[in-house]
């Protein structure tokens, strides 16, 4: 089981060295007792867009940089686990929130938005597809995301709860491929997260349906033995600025 | 003679300290990463990895798909080789570069490039739809385009650095025989190039078969019809490391063999 997590802690070893390289003079760990100015917050890569805005509010009310580490939340709660040096995590599913409060690194996680899945189209919707049984249409090219990512796995929940029968053309590495996919028009239709279309002007969405709709839940919490500061960029995510921005996003609060 | 002399003499020549340790670092460098897969490899399952069945379409697809680029590459760049060697014309040395440009780009650029013309929405994929309902993306045809795109340069290189070489008398001779100018090509040109058109389709082979930027870009990923053995070893990782050694073990002794098989062949034609 060792070689799975090779990968995770390579990407953790090289972030690490990214961060001394760069900022070497203001790190938290030279600050001491005295409160630092700066705090790292682990996000899903879903939450790129809303939390840099967010990080920005956070910035000026409370004089404290925000610096940011967005990647699928699996390779997150590995880092984390492997002693990165993250002060908030934001995951994408409980099932990675989990195995960071299972290691002890973090207490009572709270859902702070709702992402649902959406069927993406090019903008104008060309063919007129209107809901997911028009995706068994085998003359359509469909993009989904494989099922290494969160969203493949729930993207075959939705197909196999709505009882259709969707042959894939391409299996992507991620959301954002199966977007740019839809985006060049090379893929006539693709299973992503409703955030990803809103953010994309390529593509536009078709809704799936709330009775088979999957619901992704975004937990953030505080790491252990991380400054005041991370709380404090907690609440704000949770208060209705922070709620606010992340509905301009495409989020739905809970 | 004086050959024998000159090679005996490079032979004794004692490298001084400091070449010596960086040529030693540069074969390390070089060596260790296929020691290391050869240690970590999950030599108990092989025969179990192997036997998956997505592993298993992986490699079959991957020998398909390179031979029939291999095959392209030989019919489209045997011609272009001949016309580089033997006429000139304004701008060849502008089309030598086109033809090779494929060997400097990124992989991943000759994708996105190929998107673009090629593509549903691009300058003439779109036509190609309409008029012959040929698509590339999510289709195995995609994968032969990538393929043949970044394999095409080797062998145009190789051939036409072997009909420069060849002494044009002979078909010349044949010329003033009688021959036609087709004739010419296929009873003398071609057995003479022979060996160097051997080298550059094993080693446009080879490049087909590992390719890997350019073909996910333009082809996509799909088991069975897309995901070739570079792609699954993309996929692989994303689950753990075993499956994508052994696949990686796979390409590591294709590409051994052909180095060892050609080794002279290569080294002379390059």
């Amino acid at each position: 089981m060792r070689g799975p997590r090779m990968l995770p802690v390579l990407f953790a070893m090289l972030f690490a060295l990214a961060a001394c390289g760069s900022e070497e003079s203001s790190g938290e760990e030279g600050g001491g007792a005295t409160e630092p100015s700066r705090i790292t917050v682990f996000a899903a890569a879903s939450l790129t867009d809303a939390f840099g805005e967010i990080g920005e509010v956070f910035s000026e009310d409370e004089s404290v940089e925000v610096e940011f580490n967005f990647l699928a939340s699996s390779d997150l709660a590995t880092q984390i686990i492997e002693g990165a040096p993250a002060d908030v995590f934001a995951s994408a599913d409980q099932t990675n929130m989990d195995n960071v409060v299972a290691e002890g690194l973090a207490t009572d996680p709270v859902v702070f938005v709702e992402n649902r899945l959406s069927i993406a189209v090019r903008q104008g919707n060309p063919q007129s597809i209107a809901t997911l049984e028009d995706l068994e249409n085998e003359d359509l090219v469909v993009a989904l995301c494989n099922e290494e990512c969160p969203a493949g796995r729930y993207s075959l929940e939705i197909i196999e709860g709505a009882g259709v029968t969707v042959e894939p053309d391409s299996l992507e590495a991620d959301v954002r491929g199966v977007l740019t996919r839809v985006g060049l028009g090379e893929a006539d239709a693709g299973l992503v997260y409703a955030t990803d279309i809103a953010a994309d002007p390529e593509v536009e969405a078709v809704n799936i349906p709330e009775d088979v709709n999957v619901i992704a839940t975004y937990p953030i919490a505080p790491i252990e033995g991380a400054p005041q500061a991370a709380s404090d960029f907690v609440e704000v995510v949770l208060s209705e600025t922070g709620q606010g921005i992340l509905i301009d996003y495409g989020f739905q609060v809970p | 003679m004086s050959k024998a002399l000159i090679h005996s003499r490079r032979r004794s020549a004692k490298p001084p300290v400091a070449i010596a340790a960086l040529a030693i670092v540069c074969v390390l460098f070089l060596l260790l990463p296929l020691v290391a897969l050869v240690l970590r490899a999950p030599w108990g399952r092989l025969a179990g990895e192997l036997a998956q069945p997505e592993i298993r379409s992986a490699l079959w697809l991957s020998l398909r798909v390179s031979l029939a680029a291999t095959f392209l590459s030989l019919l489209l760049g045997v011609p272009l080789a001949w016309i580089l060697a033997r006429w000139d014309f304004p701008g060849r040395s502008f089309v030598r570069g086109v033809a090779l440009l494929p060997l400097v780009l990124p992989p991943v650029v000759g994708g996105v490039a190929l998107l673009l013309v090629l593509g549903r929405l691009g300058l003439v994929g779109g036509l190609l739809e309409d008029l012959f309902g040929m698509r590339f993306f999510g289709t195995t045809a995609g994968v032969v385009v990538a393929e043949t795109f970044v394999a095409l340069p080797f062998l145009v290189l190789i051939v036409e650095a072997a009909l420069r070489a060849l002494d044009i008398r002979y078909e010349d001779a044949a010329a003033t025989l009688g021959a036609g100018a087709w004739t010419v090509f296929r009873r003398v040109t071609l057995p003479a190039v022979l060996p160097a058109l051997g080298a550059g389709a094993v080693l446009a082979w080879a490049r087909a078969l590992g390719e890997f930027g350019a073909t996910i870009t333009f082809a996509g990923n799909l088991p069975g019809r897309t995901q070739t053995i570079p792609l699954a070893v993309y996929v692989e990782l994303q689950r753990g490391l075993d499956g994508a050694i052994v696949l990686s073990l796979v390409l590591v002794v294709i590409s051994l063999t052909v180095i060892v098989a050609m080794r002279d062949r290569l080294v002379s034609s390059l």
